[in-house]
């Protein structure tokens, strides 16, 4: 039996203010200091659109190869909620900011498509206590970017290093700062597996997953799972789990009958958000020329690339020129990260250097691997060549 | 020292019309001296906010609800030199033609009483015609200005949607609903209107660009004028002869008036109220008692959300149940699309229209000021065509007052202008009072 993955990825923009209004965005100030009557959702109150906002959701676009839209829209989301002051969410249903777009995995060279990346505002946060339950509306009206991908996806380690690539790229063009653990980035995962005759089953949606592993491990659980019940001649029902990760298992969430309708609508109180083609030109022009992505699918196969060594140099632009023009001599991936990685990041903590801003020019260090190469020096006196690279100069 | 503002006050405490007022607002310790508005009281409908004052919007949800902010449109108006008095009773959340609907009861018709003042702006008109205020600032979502001026004899003027800044304004119905003037004098809502336009940072992402040229002298010689014919429906003997007077006194200045076709009223009033109520399904979702008014019990969020919703008058219930309705995913295209496709055409017949007049002249309800319970639902099917398709439109709007029925009940006329054309409009309805109160 096959599995079946898709990803609707929740991502807090870095801005200064909150998606509609000037309130700031910082994470973990007092309950209730970052708000006004806009995201208090206030009679009377209306949006406006942050400009900042729609600049990083264009960025992202880019980055992932999407179609930045001339024109899109805001639409309502409506339910009730504590955690939801206005009793609807403002997004983009029906014409989002970005559509399609891709990122290829660089081992496989599997394409996964990306359907959509649209704005949205966050909500408030629920805080159950003892003796009652809470919300801290400082969240409320955060900027998002929610991204959806097909179901491309046929295993967790796909999605592990899937959501590598999209965070790297994400945190090196400021897009967010990508921590997790302060809600900045949220992945929800849903999984279905194909039945005997390769239709797909039911889907179900798992939320509450706090890091990559977390996700790839859930997913491991859940295609396990439908897997031993549709054997057992059981129904997939489609409901949403919860990740309990101190357990390893999940569990669905208590959740009403019947399928949710959000009844949207298109925001009365915005314009459609129109971007001159001559700024979108502008914001395409801010794209560094090599994206993680791209270094990944360049250096990823290589022989003796390790995974965690090409993540660390789609990365660091300064390590990667380096390797490259080493790379570029001796075409010797796994000597070249010997010595950059191993030895030199030794020489470094010895003697208290940068381990990732080398004190070498990518030429220096070329030419060394290069008559290293040639001459076969012994390994000595290539690291007494190596340490004074670094301090006779 | 006693100033201006006591004398404001105790006209108020006098003068007010029953359950027009909602409160009297602080005064100023110095009234302003200089703006083009300096020491004019004006009257607010009262969901419209005020920093410090409640904002009841008509309704039992909000009784104990105070505004921490002031609405745009107040603030231009202060920065102008007026001074806001007191806040007025409005239909629930602005909803209502006739002013029944108010949780704070009717608000009593000075010119015509023991009938409807007309709603949603009832209290707002009701205080400008007993003369306890020059001018009030309310809204206009579907005739909510027009319609109770024109029951209480006084004028009522919606402008272009995007004139004024909305911020403060809790409409319930977004893309209908803007701030909107009653007042008995034509230059005042000329001098408002220019304090009110709209500045690039009013808080309202929707703005439009509206004309500031200030002509004063309008010739009907050679303007054409537009007269609708209403076909089936109705309208008021007296009215009906109200529009054909005026019709000759244009005729007399020179002017031209040609007949048309008016679009179908049951397609309007549908696609008016299909968008109206979807809008104010979702704009009153946040009334939940979380962070405003007051609060009530219940076992679950889900519980209290419900009790505290439960205090909404019927009108709104029904409305809100209306929106919901037509938004569910499987009625979305049939209702709410189709809606907004009439709307489209509906701009477009307009659109038509001004190719060959400068204006229109109707009717701005098919009868006067009824008794309360007495609106049939014909008249108020029609009532609602004829000013909400200005609304649907964008279009800037005047009801001016014209005349009296047998019974002495006043009743006024409408005048559509081009969008964004706003001055336009006032000064040819400055022009059109000035031909009426000759003819």
């Amino acid at each position: 039996m096959k599995t079946r993955i898709g990803l609707e990825i929740h991502v807090e923009l870095n801005t200064k203010s909150k998606m509609f209004c000037s309130c700031g965005t910082a994470f973990g100030l007092p309950a209730g200091s970052q708000c006004c009557p806009v995201c208090l959702g206030l009679p009377g109150a209306l949006p406006t659109v942050n400009a900042e906002a729609v600049h990083l959701g264009a960025l992202a676009g880019f980055a992932f190869h999407s179609h930045v839209n001339s024109v899109s829209r805001f639409d309502r989301k409506q339910y009730f909620y504590p955690d939801l002051p206005k009793g609807y969410q403002i997004t983009q249903r029906f014409f989002p900011l970005c559509t399609g777009g891709n990122i290829t995995l660089p081992d496989t060279m599997k394409k996964i498509r990306i359907i959509e990346m649209h704005l949205e505002e966050d909500a408030g946060k629920l805080i159950h206590k003892e003796d009652a339950s809470y919300v801290n509306l400082n969240r409320c009206g955060v900027p998002l970017l929610e991204i959806v991908t097909a179901p491309d996806f046929s295993s967790g380690d796909e999605v592990y290093l899937f959501l590598h690539i999209l965070r790297d790229t994400l945190v090196c063009l400021d897009i967010t700062t990508g921590k997790m653990q302060e809600g900045a980035l949220r992945v929800d995962v849903n999984v279905s597996v194909s039945k005997e005759d390769m239709t797909y089953g039911e889907r179900t949606e798992m939320k509450n997953l706090s890091s990559f592993k977390a996700v790839r491990a859930a997913i491991a659980y859940e295609a396990d799972r439908q897997i031993k019940a549709i054997q057992d001649g059981e129904i997939i029902l489609p409901e949403t789990r919860r990740w309990d990760e101190k357990g390893g298992f999940s569990e669905p969430l208590r959740e009403k009958a019947g399928k949710q309708d959000y009844r949207y609508f298109p925001e009365p109180d915005l314009p459609p958000l129109a971007l001159e083609s001559s700024l979108i030109e502008a914001w395409h022009k801010q794209i560094p020329d090599t994206l993680p992505e791209a270094t990944l699918c360049r250096i990823y196969s290589l022989p003796g690339m390790t995974e965690k060594y090409a993540f660390f140099l789609a990365n660091s632009a300064v390590l990667l020129s380096i390797f490259d023009a080493a790379f570029h001599e001796i075409h010797d991936a796994k000597r070249i990260l010997s010595w950059l990685m191993g030895d030199y990041r030794a020489i470094a903590k010895k003697y208290a250097l940068n381990p990732d801003v080398p004190p070498f020019s990518p030429q220096e260090f070329a030419l060394l691997m290069k008559e290293m190469v040639a001459a076969e020096l012994p390994y000595k006196s290539v690291k007494e060549k190596l340490e004074e690279l670094c301090f006779n100069r | 020292m006693k100033h201006d503002g006591f004398e404001w006050q105790r006209k108020l405490d006098q003068d007010a019309p029953k359950n027009a007022l909602i409160d009297k607002l602080p005064l100023p310790e110095h009234l302003p001296h200089s703006g083009p508005l300096a020491a004019l009281p004006f009257a607010v409908s009262n969901n419209i906010a005020i920093a410090g004052a409640r904002l009841t919007c008509g309704s039992k949800l909000l009784e104990d609800y105070i505004s921490p902010y002031t609405a745009t449109a107040v603030l231009s108006l202060i920065q102008a030199g007026a001074v806001p008095v007191c806040t007025a009773n409005l239909d629930e959340f602005g909803m209502g033609l006739t002013g029944q609907f108010s949780a704070y009861g009717m608000p009593q018709n000075p010119s015509a009483p023991g009938f409807c003042p007309g709603g949603a702006s009832s209290g707002a008109a009701a205080l400008v015609a007993s003369g306890c205020v020059p001018l009030a600032l309310c809204s206009d979502g579907g005739g909510c200005a027009r319609l109770p001026a024109s029951h209480c004899g006084v004028i009522g003027w919606k402008p272009s949607y995007g004139a004024y800044s909305r911020y403060g304004l809790t409409a319930c119905a977004s893309s209908l609903e803007q701030p909107a003037l009653i007042a008995r004098d034509i230059s005042l809502i000329k001098a408002a209107h220019n304090c009110l336009i709209s500045k690039m940072d009013s808080g309202d992402a929707i703005s439009a660009e509206a004309s500031e040229e200030f002509h004063t002298a309008v010739q009907f010689a050679n303007m054409r004028i537009a007269i609708p014919e209403f076909g089936m429906f109705s309208i008021q003997g007296e009215i009906q002869t109200g529009i054909r007077q005026a019709a000759s006194c244009i005729q007399h200045a020179g002017g031209h008036i040609f007949t048309c076709a008016f679009p179908d009223t049951r397609l309007i009033t549908a696609s008016f109220y299909s968008i109206a109520c979807a809008e104010a399904s979702a704009n009153l979702a946040r009334f939940t008692g979380m962070l405003s008014g007051k609060q009530l019990n219940g076992a679950s969020w889900e519980e209290r959300f419900a009790n505290y919703r439960a205090l909404l008058g019927d009108e709104a219930k029904k409305r809100i149940a209306l929106g919901a309705y037509v938004l569910k995913e499987e009625h979305y295209e049939q209702y709410y699309l189709r809606a907004q496709a009439y709307r489209k055409q509906l701009i477009a017949w307009f659109k038509e229209i001004f190719t060959h007049s400068a204006f229109i002249l109707l009717p701005v309800s098919s009868e006067t000021a009824k008794k309360p319970g007495g609106l049939t639902q014909h008249s108020y099917d029609l009532a609602g065509a004829l000013t909400a398709c200005s609304n649907l439109a964008g279009l800037p709007a005047i009801s001016l007052p014209c005349g009296k029925d047998k019974d002495g009940k006043p009743f006024g006329i409408q005048m559509i202008g081009q969008k964004n054309k706003d001055m336009e409009l006032l000064n040819a309805a400055e022009a059109m009072q000035n031909i009426l109160s000759k003819g």
